[in-house]
């Protein structure tokens, strides 16, 4: 019980001495240098200048940038994502190329290498023949 | 929706606190203003169009979250530069800067002052001292819940976690700044001196 009490007493005794931290570190905040003020306040007129910027997607910014569609353009991270995607889209597509060029290859040079003519195997009397054949 | 009028009276408001929380946070002044610039840019571009009362957690947001990709950036500049800095003789200018000779130099210039300003300047360097070693998130909650006086609803929503951790935080903020003070005696010279202005915290823990 004792303990509670001295417990809840350091802690108003706390919650005080942290107003009157606040306090002081209120009228500190008000003293800040007139270059870090007027730094401050060019901030703010930048901050209230973009608010009020208009809803056509071609702008221009501050350094004299042309800012095609809103500032979408400096989202590099959505950027980078696109490009990393474009670029697997485009190795996806290589690779089966490349797989399906490697497959007709083979066809041609097992077809060019057989015995029979090539025609033959697009006759479809010689399927039905083959295969009766291969029961027998 | 917020005017621009409005919008404007909020910033003015908040810019100066919430440039020397980032500079405790960061310790960089310029840093510091870099980051108070975006989040006030962050606000006005995504989030005019919310209600007024909705500004100040909004905007301890965008900062904290600014704070954050700050670190994020720095962690990884920093990693390249010890890989970097390994093939490098090692020489004076590559020691890390401390806290305290930033803080020491930007505060305690108290040439020509009268001796109560000084004793007051020293305490506020101390108190500043007191904040910047605060861990990250301590600060956060303490700066937030007395300095921004946000309930624990919107504190917890700002830092993106539980009411309770909140409230933990702040009190751990609370205990270490004090046991500073009172480890140099300032403590009870502090809660006697008279307050200018209060801007307390709601009695609702």
């Amino acid at each position: 019980m004792k303990i509670n009490t001295e417990n809840q007493q350091t802690e108003l005794r706390d919650q005080a001495l942290a107003k009157c931290v606040v306090t002081l570190l209120n009228e500190q905040a008000m003293t800040v240098d007139s270059r870090i003020a007027s730094q401050l306040s060019y901030s703010r007129q930048q901050a209230l200048a973009n608010m009020a910027m208009p809803s056509s997607g071609i702008t221009i910014s501050q350094n004299g940038v042309l800012r095609l569609f809103r500032s979408y353009w400096h989202q590099y991270r959505l950027l980078l994502t696109l490009l990393m995607c474009g670029l697997g889209l485009l190795a996806l597509l290589a690779m089966q190329n490349m797989a399906n060029q490697e497959e007709a290859e083979q066809g041609d040079a097992y077809l060019l290498a057989s015995d029979l003519p090539p025609e033959i195997y697009s006759n479809e009397g010689f399927g039905t023949w083959l295969s009766e054949n291969t029961q027998q | 929706m917020a005017t621009r009028h409005e919008l404007s009276d909020f910033l003015v408001n908040i810019e100066r606190r919430a440039f020397k929380q980032t500079a405790y946070a960061v310790r960089d002044e310029h840093v510091a203003l870099d980051i108070v610039q975006d989040a006030m840019m962050k606000l006005a571009e995504k989030y005019a169009d919310r209600p007024v009362n909705e500004f100040p957690m909004l905007f301890q947001r965008i900062l904290q979250n600014t704070m954050r990709d700050f670190w994020r950036r720095q962690k990884i500049r920093n990693i390249w530069t010890s890989l970097l800095s390994s093939f490098a003789v090692k020489g004076d200018d590559g020691e890390e800067s401390d806290p305290l000779e930033f803080l020491s130099a930007t505060t305690l210039d108290v040439r020509d002052e009268p001796e109560a300003q000084l004793e007051q300047r020293q305490t506020m360097a101390l108190i500043e001292i007191a904040l910047t070693k605060l861990p990250n998130r301590q600060r956060e909650a303490f700066v937030m819940r007395y300095w921004e006086d946000m309930d624990v609803a919107e504190t917890a929503i700002a830092m993106g976690c539980s009411q309770g951790s909140v409230k933990t935080h702040c009190s751990r903020a609370v205990r270490a700044l004090a046991a500073s003070l009172e480890k140099h005696g300032l403590a009870e010279q502090l809660l006697a001196r008279p307050l200018s202005f209060e801007k307390g915290v709601d009695d609702e823990d």
